[in-house]
């Protein structure tokens, strides 16, 4: 994936940060020197070609423009930034010469600029891609990749959708659950020290036990809120808007918890190195993208299983359908929603996980994705068992083709999910798979 | 100490709590007066600060002339997210508002368009006409409010922003006290009871989703005016739910809450941050640094927020100075 390479360049930059700042510009006291340097790799010989006249633009965490330069004849740009801190780093693809193209690892770099030291960012131009054929060759790694994010999403909202069914509760808490997954995999990676054989199972192994510990603490999480906030509010017949704003104060408050404690910046699991793509036919794919695809498919299965096979299963679709009428024939309801709570807080933990293999892991990546959780369930039906998954494929396979299509307008992919949920409820508003009934 | 103080005192009057006082006079007509769940409060918000400064930026309006393009464009974006969304379950309504405004947040941002709104830089130097229309008693002058200095800009924008808080409310008030309002509090207990009864609830609804839509515009408008920029980090989803939080704080379905709510609210947070940059800074009383430092303090008061909110909803849904039975929370 793209985002491996990005890392791989981010880790690669920082290495030779210290190397740069030798040469750098350390007479401002506030003010740092972010050196960028253009060159083209795309030469007869193979030898490096410094690039002139290239736009560069310095963004802030917020994306605000803070700085702008152009390279000179050597191919570099020495930018002053306000202050030290993190910074995107853009090239302005307009501005390439004819028959160069955007560095295979993206047109942006974020750039950690330390105090004194300044910071730098190499692009490695290559040469055009021809666009016309190009497009239509990337369509089943597009598919691909929309199906294997439409799992993830899956397995997020599982929990969202099976809560929202039993209990009659939005749950904008579930972020949070996410995030916690991701993030405590992300501290318990950090204990073990690195196995030097790399390559080895050693990384694997440790990640593996990291990732153990990150999904019992979702579980943990989401099992200790039914508990201790849920369950009592229930037995007070405390009424669903409620529990619900309920829900946001909870989410707010976990979340800041972590990003005082975890810190703003997105991170890597420990053990996180890039890997090469193997090629199934037309699809290029790392074998970590393989894998944790195929482990959110079978987790899925499994859901499945449970839910129409054995009787925990028969037990939630039944209090899903009438609570009241499911505990008269004897169901316990209260451990069927517990069940359900402690189901999804699992599933919701261990998406986070993949979900911080494919990204980083940061303190509000829960949050940013629920709103498409909610439109997954929203589109498949809510509170339809399967309407998660059939919503969340419906949504990771729009993002994705919506990135295909609009290339231009990646950055709002989200828009177009959000979009789409809205044009659907106008029309069908039961969702996907919801039964027609009344719902005004 | 003192200082501490004033920077709280500055919290509760300052253009902030005006701004999202009357985002929360707009949504408690939504919630609490309607029972309608809008969770699009920030999108409310942004389309009024968006159409104050986009005509002013993009064909050098006046920017007096852009109220009623505040009321306009809140009106249609009402009728917009109302006509598809009043009909279903309320839950979908909650859904559909927050994913409308998220939408609108991302348009504004997309650096396509970074010509007409700015994108995420936003839009800087539409306030002109505010500036020259101070008047000549607050011209040039600071304005003490113990140890915090007001500048004369601030003043005359908490001036305007009081009175439209002033206005709104007393409107808000005397439309709940008329038939018009008894019928909205109708249609929060008993949607079908007041169908049954012959009333128009789909218009009612959309009436009040237009009216508090169009307060919410104001909020965004004052907003950006305060701070002298339009910029789509002030209109996230978090606006909404401290919109909520304030409401909930000062009282759902009380004329007075959002006002109340919105100085509590802005005081506790200006107050704690001041309090708490104090108590990391190296000097004096020091916090120990394994619960905070001087790097992550500041995310401290969202979490007291958080958990504020949580613990009001459960023990005291009334909000502070309530009356239980006049709660107005659990809509269906």
């Amino acid at each position: 994936m793209v985002s491996s390479a990005l890392r791989r360049a981010i880790r690669l930059l920082l290495a030779t940060c210290a190397f740069f700042a030798l040469f750098g510009d350390v007479a401002h006291a506030e003010e740092e020197i972010l050196q960028v340097r253009v060159q083209n790799t795309a030469t007869a010989g193979g030898k490096k070609e410094p690039v002139a006249g290239v736009g560069i633009s310095v963004t802030d965490p917020s994306g605000a423009v803070v700085a702008e330069g152009v390279t000179d004849d050597k191919g570099v740009a020495k930018i002053p930034v306000p202050s030290d801190g993190e910074f995107t780093v853009t090239i302005d693809e307009a501005t390439l010469p004819d028959g160069l193209g955007l560095p295979a690892d993206g047109a942006s770099r974020t750039v950690n600029v330390t105090a004194g030291l300044g910071g730098n960012a190499n692009f490695n131009l290559g040469a055009a891609a021809p666009k016309a054929d190009s497009k239509l060759s990337l369509l089943p790694k597009t598919i691909f990749n929309g199906i294997r994010f439409g799992l993830v999403i899956a397995i997020m909202s599982v929990g969202l959708s099976l809560i929202y069914a039993t209990t009659g509760l939005s749950n904008f808490a579930h972020g949070e659950t996410v995030t916690i997954g991701a993030v405590m995999t992300a501290v318990a990676s950090g204990w073990f020290t690195l196995s030097t054989a790399t390559g080895g199972w050693g990384g694997f192994i440790q990640l593996l036990a990291a990732i153990v510990i990150g999904v019992a603490c979702a579980t943990a999480f989401s099992g200790a809120l039914e508990l201790a906030v849920w369950r009592p509010m229930r037995r007070r017949g405390i009424g669903l808007t409620s529990m619900m704003i309920v829900s946001i104060g909870i989410a707010m408050t976990v979340r800041f918890i972590i990003q005082m404690y975890y810190g703003s910046q997105p991170k890597s699991f420990a053990q996180f190195g890039s890997q090469q793509n193997i090629n199934i036919g037309p699809i290029g794919v790392t074998p970590r993208d393989l894998i944790t695809g195929v482990v959110a498919l079978l987790a899925l299965c499994g859901v499945a299983f449970l839910l129409m096979k054995t009787r925990t299963g028969k037990a939630i679709r039944a209090v899903s359908d009438n609570p009241d009428l499911a505990s008269t024939t004897g169901i316990n309801t209260d451990r069927v929603i517990l069940t359900v709570w402690l189901l999804g807080g699992a599933l919701a933990g261990l998406g986070g996980v993949i979900f911080g293999l494919d990204e980083q892991v940061s303190w509000n990546m829960g949050t940013k994705i629920l709103l498409l959780m909610f439109a997954s369930i929203t589109l498949g039906g809510l509170g339809r068992p399967f309407g998660a998954l059939v919503g969340s494929l419906a949504v990771g396979m729009f993002v994705q083709l919506w990135a295909w299509a609009f290339g231009d307008y990646t950055d709002l992919k989200t828009m177009g999910a959000l979009l789409a949920m809205i044009l659907v409820l106008l029309f069908r508003p039961q969702g996907i798979l919801g039964k027609k009934e009344r719902v005004g | 100490m003192s200082q501490t103080i004033s920077n709280g005192l500055f919290g509760a009057i300052g253009v902030t709590a005006i701004a999202y006082c009357l985002a929360a006079i707009g949504l408690n007509i939504h919630f609490g007066y309607t029972g309608l769940l809008n969770f699009g409060q920030a999108g409310f918000a942004l389309v009024g600060g968006y159409a104050v400064a986009m005509p002013v930026m993009n064909w050098q309006w006046s920017i007096w002339a852009t109220i009623p393009v505040v009321i306009i464009a809140s009106t249609t974006f009402a009728l917009i997210l109302g006509i598809p969304t009043l009909r279903l379950r309320s839950d979908y309504l909650a859904i559909v508002t927050i994913a409308a405004a998220e939408i609108l947040r991302l348009l504004v941002s997309t650096p396509k368009a970074v010509n007409v709104t700015g994108a995420t830089d936003g839009i800087n130097s539409f306030t002109d006409d505010i500036q020259n229309s101070i008047p000549g008693f607050l011209r040039g002058k600071s304005v003490p409010l113990w140890e915090k200095q007001i500048s004369d800009y601030e003043m005359w924008v908490i001036m305007l922003g009081w009175f439209l808080v002033v206005l709104f409310s007393v409107g808000v008030w005397a439309l709940m006290r008329s038939p018009w309002g008894r019928v909205l509090r109708s249609i929060r207990e008993d949607e079908d009871a007041a169908r049954s009864l012959g009333k128009n609830v789909f218009s009612y609804k959309m009436t009040s989703l237009v009216l508090g839509g169009v307060v919410g515009g104001f909020g965004g408008a004052i907003l950006v005016i305060g701070q002298r920029n339009a910029s789509p980090g002030s209109f996230q989803t978090q606006f909404t739910f401290l919109t909520y939080a304030i409401i909930v704080l000062g009282g759902v379905g009380k004329a007075k809450g959002p006002i109340i709510g919105s100085m509590i609210f802005w005081f506790i947070i200006n107050f704690s941050d001041s309090l708490l940059a104090d108590w990391t800074d190296g000097t004096g009383f020091q916090l120990p640094t394994w619960l905070m430092d001087s790097s992550n303090f500041s995310f401290f008061r969202w979490i007291l927020v958080g958990s504020g909110l949580v613990l009001l909803v459960i023990f005291r849904p009334q909000g502070i100075f309530g009356d239980k039975r006049e709660q107005a929370f659990d809509v269906r």
